[in-house]
């Protein structure tokens, strides 16, 4: 397997996907490129192979590509050379992008994004660690019932941006639901109350589609913090490209298709039998006596979302986890509570609601 | 020398009201009743020292029969009402007319705030009825000339037990048919007008705790919504349906199966005599101070 390392046309150091340019970034001599820039590039101009590639090395634009290096590493498990500085690149079974830990030089494990494990899309980082370290914290001082001066910026212990990977499916489902829908009528007349009701057979029956349902297709993820900071525009998701992955971390799937096709499925027919609900008005109750959805087309794409992961250190001596929506910001995690301000919040309302109810029987 | 039946301290001796009937006492049975009396007022605690008397023959008019059936029926009236319920009779008012007499026994003899005195007053040759603190919203103007005119019916025929009897049914009538939240005082001497919901203002127990299980209801709702959130336990991601679902109908049916229209009686909550909109009471403050509706008539 390939262990691919962006580098720059022009200096020949690291080049990184940076966010808010949504360019490739030279560390060194800060040059800029875009995708179409780098793509364009001559061989030769903008990449280096090392002399001890293997037949693998060499056929990607703009990058430096290395073997692992013996079969028994590769056996082992996820032992690669660095093409920077030649030093062992240990990884996980499912990393797919990490840095060289000696040089810091970012690297993509290219057999782990290529093949059955190619991503159809990606949507790329739009917000740099930078902004991610601010929004965190914008967000956690915005809550107003964690201890007081509990986030600080020096205690942030780790902030990595993770391309996480997730299986994007669209169906279409035929679907037929039969329900009893009621109307209800109360009117009076002298001392007596009249109650009318008509049972109306409610029939609906077509074609349904539900985009983007998203699961988490990794094992070790948490999945609650992995699906936290669903949804994802997915109109701005780009056809997949290594580079989105350099100067950052990114997991490979370990979730095939048929591991997940039960509960997709199982929420697709919640979904639809919502969706056919809805399309029912005009009754003052409905109960559904049999709704039959039938998938007729499913399609699944594999893709890579932009998580920022934040690992934080509470004065409490307690580890908290947090996950960013790379995207657009959203952060969702655990968060250590002030129980005095609750108590205090609810102690008021206590008293307020209490204090408005002796008004009501004073009053009234 | 009175004969009285009391309230507290409801012993046989002073219930028996035979026995005590007005200016016909032997000496014995009149020794054995103030004894009686006096050992009643030792035992009974202070607060009953001016309780009310159910019925007060002075003018020695009733019969011993109408004097029991009065009893038993004022005790039925109080025990329902809460009130104290009174019927005197007199044969010297001291001068005054029987309102200000009825007032003023009502004042010696209650320490309730709400009552109702059905007086015959032979010296005055008057017949008089009057109602104090919650009982004024019962009885309205127009509920006193009906008691009025029922007890007139029966003392035009000198039918002095029965016109008490007239006199309280209709009070009852009144207790049972009157919404006093609908009713208002109207006070003579200063022209004010007081609704009900204005003087009774007031928290109950009930009322107080209703009012604390809510607030406890609401502080714990708060504290858990707070907790729960910030702890992950819901909240988070939600399909965007309305985004990414669409559905293209091929059949869409609403037929009308069946139809039925069920009734019930709606029981009435009141019908005040005075009308929905709500009666009027009259009302003074007498000598004592005590604020009453009701009024008198001649026979």
């Amino acid at each position: 397997m390939a262990v691919v390392s962006f580098k720059c046309p022009n200096c020949d150091g690291e080049l990184v996907f940076h966010p808010r340019t949504q360019k490739y970034k030279c560390e060194y001599c800060a040059s800029a490129f875009s995708q179409e820039e780098l793509d364009q590039l001559l061989p030769g101009q903008g990449r280096q192979i090392q002399p001890n590639s293997g037949p693998q090395a060499g056929h990607a634009e703009g990058r430096q590509e290395n073997t692992p290096v013996s079969e028994r590493q590769a056996e082992e498990g996820n032992i690669y050379q660095c093409p920077s500085c030649g030093a062992q690149i240990v990884t996980d079974d499912t990393t797919a992008a990490s840095f060289c830990y000696y040089c810091h030089n970012p690297v993509v494990l290219s057999g782990r994004v290529s093949g059955e494990y190619l991503p159809h899309k990606i949507i790329p980082f739009a917000i740099d660690k930078k902004q991610a370290t601010e929004k965190f914290l914008d967000y956690v001082h915005s809550k107003k019932f964690v201890p007081k001066a509990f986030f600080n910026k020096s205690q942030i212990d780790k902030i990595s941006g993770v391309y996480f990977p997730y299986w994007m499916v669209d169906m279409d489902m035929e679907g037929s639901m039969r329900a009893e829908g009621r109307n209800v009528r109360v009117w009076r007349s002298g001392d007596t109350e009249y109650t009318e009701t008509k049972i109306y057979h409610v029939e609906r029956a077509g074609e349904l589609h539900l985009e983007d349902i998203t699961k988490n297709a990794l094992k070790k993820a948490n999945s609650k913090l992995s699906s936290g900071v669903l949804p994802y525009d997915m109109a701005r998701a780009k056809e997949f490209h290594m580079g989105f992955l350099s100067g950052f971390l990114a997991e490979k799937r370990d979730m095939g298709q048929a591991e997940l096709a039960g509960e997709v499925r199982a929420e697709a027919e919640e979904y639809g039998e919502k969706l056919l609900k809805d399309t029912v008005h005009g009754y003052s109750s409905l109960s559904v006596r049999d709704c039959r959805l039938d998938c007729r087309k499913e399609n699944w794409e594999y893709v890579l979302l932009p998580v920022w992961t934040v690992t934080y250190k509470g004065r409490d001596g307690k580890m908290y986890y947090y996950s960013m929506n790379g995207q657009n910001g959203a952060v969702y995690g655990e968060l250590p509570i002030d129980y005095k301000k609750v108590w205090m919040l609810s102690g008021m309302v206590f008293l307020v609601v209490f204090l408005l109810g002796l008004a009501g029987g004073f009053f009234l | 020398m009175n004969a009285r039946s009391g309230k507290n301290g409801k012993t046989p001796a002073l219930r028996a009201f035979g026995i005590l009937r007005g200016g016909h006492l032997a000496g014995w049975k009149l020794f054995q009743t103030v004894f009686l009396l006096a050992m009643c007022l030792l035992i009974a605690p202070a607060n009953a020292m001016a309780a009310n008397m159910q019925l007060t023959d002075q003018a020695g008019i009733l019969a011993e029969e109408d004097g029991e059936a009065i009893v038993r029926q004022i005790e039925k009236m109080e025990s329902a009402t809460g009130w104290d319920i009174m019927a005197v009779t007199t044969e010297d008012a001291g001068g005054m007319d029987a309102e200000t007499y009825a007032e003023t026994w009502f004042d010696d003899y209650t320490e309730n705030d709400s009552g109702v005195i059905c007086l015959i007053d032979m010296e005055n040759r008057e017949i008089a009825v009057k109602a104090f603190g919650e009982c004024r919203y019962y009885v309205t103007d127009s509920r006193r000339d009906k008691i009025l005119d029922a007890g007139y019916e029966e003392i035009t025929g000198e039918r002095y037990g029965q016109t008490l009897e007239a006199m309280l049914a209709e009070v009852e009538t009144a207790f049972e048919e009157e919404n006093p939240k609908k009713n208002s005082l109207y006070d003579k001497d200063t022209g004010k007008v007081t609704s009900y919901g204005e003087e009774r203002r007031g928290i109950s127990g009930m009322e107080m705790a209703i009012a604390a299980i809510a607030a406890l209801a609401a502080g714990g709702v708060t504290a858990g919504s707070v907790i729960g959130r910030y702890r992950l336990k819901f909240g988070g991601c939600r399909y965007p349906m309305e985004k990414n679902g669409s559905v293209r109908l091929r059949a869409k049916e609403d037929r009308l199966v069946s139809q039925f229209v069920t009734h019930r009686h709606i029981p009435k909550k009141t019908s005040t005599g005075s009308g929905g909109g709500g009666g009027s009471s009259t009302v003074h403050t007498g000598a004592g101070g005590r604020s009453s509706s009701g009024g008198s008539r001649k026979f």
